[in-house]
């Protein structure tokens, strides 16, 4: 299969206007996605990836809003289309997974029902026609008696179930990229072994791009070719994950990586292994936004605003003293 | 679901129990005993023995609960003694409820007409114009008292404008639906619209509350529509703490009734606990008090039965599972 350019985010800048100021959830990020890919996006919690993934799929509400920038799919403006435009993209073309596979669905409504429901607004399908397609979707994406379980309520799923579930809402019109939002955060780890086989077999089989946000590297490294670190709402590092894996660049990427003890290990990491917090996105340190929590800050990073650099090929990184740190 | 009904009914019989209890002991609260009160000044000894013994009163208390309360499963609450001396209370009571029941549906419909719209609109304009009249006449309503609303609407519509018809007074449903309904109305707009303040404000706040759940967020990632979204993601699951509000409240509006009837002078059952009162007549006293007790379970029961019909997660632990 060729690659071909799905995603092309360039300089997007999203804020939102609360009463306590102006949060800079998304800061002048840049990243792309080709076809049977997986990019991986990690940071830790409050970093903006969420938004910056809303952003892309045009869900920004009020307060919120996107400065500028461009988001490029399949070559046209996603910024310039209408409501009604990006309404018929959603779900059909873009589909995502949210974090909380429980509060992400509708308790009120049958499993299948929900799934038939996105058929129905993308595709000429009789209900029956799409009746049969959502069995067919739920027991695609592993759920046992796929017949009798579309007609169960969300509670009646375990987490793991309620993962597929959603995915096969996601992807139930074949679209072009998904987008899993911490799709295991809250499973074992056998069951999220199981959800990133799923996704890796739509991605052989239907060429899909997938973007997949984390709070763990060791996710990532298990599934993703390449990856975009994300910090205080920027793209601190973006590299190929064996690079990044071999020799990180930015300080905040090492403590990342240090916080896992074995790549291979069974066991599940949590970042916040960095000593500090994320910064308060409506108040941003002067300078870099890492400076108050990295080891390697001197005077010139209070002051001067690091930009994303290219460094050889692939590998970019946001850190003023990059070259002289070892 | 049967099962779950019958539980429920098992599960309402202790506070059956109870209140039965306090509602026998009311007429012993009375100094110097019922029967002297309901005889008041003329008390001739041998009378007061008679309709002592008439009423069973000579009994033991534990007796005299246990035959009041036979007879009361059994539909017989005794027989008036002042308001329409000889007559059973419980035909009574079915005479009186009739227009009762009337009163509080025709106002309840009256009070979701306006308020899911007006709750649904508010919540969507946020903070907009017709978020701010609404929530202002809202707040009017909750806090005019409905006798007072019953009031001016006696003088403003039935007497100036509706003059030939006459406000108050009551004509049967059997004297054709229409003259009924006529006199209904205006009691039903007083009660129901003050009642609709309390739904709609509450519509509203779970609205709100809704538009931000996760799934209304997956539903709009998935491209649907704005209209399937407000109906089956939003309203749907707004609905479900309102219908519970909406039952607890029908005590409101049963309260409500009684005093509405009474500005309209409609013989309804708040006029006969009323007239009851000022004419010691206990045992339509305690059959009124019981049937509310009776209604106000069944309410909550219909109002579990209903919300289970809503939600689904009730419903699995209620039946199967
Ligand atoms: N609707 C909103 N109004 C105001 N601020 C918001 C809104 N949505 C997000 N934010 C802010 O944007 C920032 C980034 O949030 P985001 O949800 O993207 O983080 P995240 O990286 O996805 O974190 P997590 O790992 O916890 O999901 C946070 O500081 C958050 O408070
Ligand atoms: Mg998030």
């Amino acid at each position: 299969m060729n690659k071909e350019l799905l995603l092309d985010v360039d300089n997007l800048v999203t804020r939102f206007y609360t009463e306590e100021g102006v949060v800079r959830a998304v800061d002048g990020n840049s990243f792309d996605l080709y076809t049977a890919e997986t990019v991986g996006i990690v940071g830790e919690s409050g970093s903006g990836k969420t938004v910056t993934m809303l952003s892309v799929m045009g869900l920004i509400e009020n307060p919120g809003r996107i400065e500028s920038g461009t988001i490029l799919y399949k070559n046209e403006d996603l910024l310039k289309k209408s409501d009604k435009e990006m309404r018929k993209l959603r779900g059909d073309e873009i589909g995502m997974v949210f974090q909380d596979s429980l509060s992400s669905l509708n308790p009120t409504y049958t499993i299948g029902g929900q799934i038939s429901r996105v058929m129905k607004f993308h595709t000429n399908l009789s209900q029956k026609e799409r009746r049969k397609r959502t069995v067919e979707i739920l027991d695609s994406v592993g759920i046992p008696e796929p017949e009798k379980r579309a007609k169960n309520y969300p509670h009646e799923f375990s987490g793991g179930m309620r993962q597929r579930a959603l995915i096969a809402m996601a992807i139930s019109c074949n679209p072009s990229i998904l987008i899993l939002d911490e799709p295991t955060t809250a499973l074992d780890v056998t069951i999220e072994a199981q959800i990133f086989e799923l996704v890796e077999d739509l991605k052989a089989d239907f060429g899909m791009g997938t973007i997949l946000i984390t709070h763990d590297l060791a996710v990532v490294a298990n599934s993703c070719k390449r990856v975009a670190i994300m910090y205080a709402g920027r793209i601190v590092e973006k590299s190929d994950i064996y690079d990044l894996y071999d020799n990180p660049l930015h300080p905040y990427t090492r403590g990342l990586l240090n916080s896992i003890p074995d790549l291979n290990s069974e066991g599940k990491t949590k970042l916040p292994s960095i000593p500090g917090e994320v910064p308060d996105l409506i108040k941003l340190p002067d300078g870099c936004n890492f400076n108050p929590r990295c080891k390697y800050a001197e005077d010139k990073c209070f002051i001067d605003d690091p930009e994303l650099e290219e460094k050889n090929q692939g590998r970019s990184v946001a850190c003023l003293r990059v070259d002289e740190i070892e | 679901m049967g099962v779950y009904v019958l539980k429920r009914l098992i599960l309402a019989l202790p506070t059956l129990f109870i209140a039965s209890i306090i509602i026998f002991l009311l007429i012993h609260l009375a100094p110097g005993g019922p029967v002297r009160v309901m005889l008041g000044p003329m008390q001739d000894p041998s009378l007061v023995a008679k309709l002592r013994s008439q009423l069973g009163l000579d009994l033991p208390l534990h007796q005299q609960y246990i035959r009041w309360i036979t007879k009361a499963v059994h539909g017989n609450l005794g027989i008036s003694v002042t308001i329409q001396r000889g007559s059973p209370v419980t035909q009574l009571l079915i005479q009186r409820y009739a227009t009762t029941l009337e009163l509080a549906f025709l106002s309840m419909i009256i009070a979701l007409i306006i308020a899911i719209p007006t709750g649904i609109i508010s919540a969507l304009q946020q903070n907009k114009l017709a978020d701010h009249i609404s929530r202002v006449v809202a707040l009017i309503g909750v806090s005019i008292p409905n006798f007072f609303l019953g009031i001016i609407l006696i003088l403003l519509i039935g007497v100036i404008w509706l003059k030939p018809w006459g406000a108050g007074g009551f004509v049967p449903l059997t004297e054709g639906i229409g003259k009924n309904l006529l006199r209904m109305l205006l009691p039903a707009i007083a009660l129901g619209t003050a009642y609709s303040a309390i739904v709609m404000r509450m519509m509203r706040s779970a609205m709100l509350n809704t538009i931000n759940q996760d799934y209304v967020r997956t539903a709009r990632a998935m491209g649907i529509g704005w209209w399937s979204i407000l109906r089956k993601d939003i309203i749907k699951n707004a609905l479900i703490p309102v219908v519970t509000v909406i039952g607890n409240s029908a005590g409101y509006l049963l309260g409500g009734s009684i005093v509405t009837e009474t500005v309209f002078r409609l013989p309804g059952i708040g006029a006969l606990v009323i007239t009851g009162v000022f004419r010691r007549d206990f045992p339509v006293i305690q059959g009124v008090v019981l049937s509310i007790v009776v209604i106000r379970i069944l309410i909550n029961l219909s109002v579990d039965l209903f919300y289970s019909f809503l939600d689904p997660r009730i419903r699995a632990g209620g039946s199967n599972e």
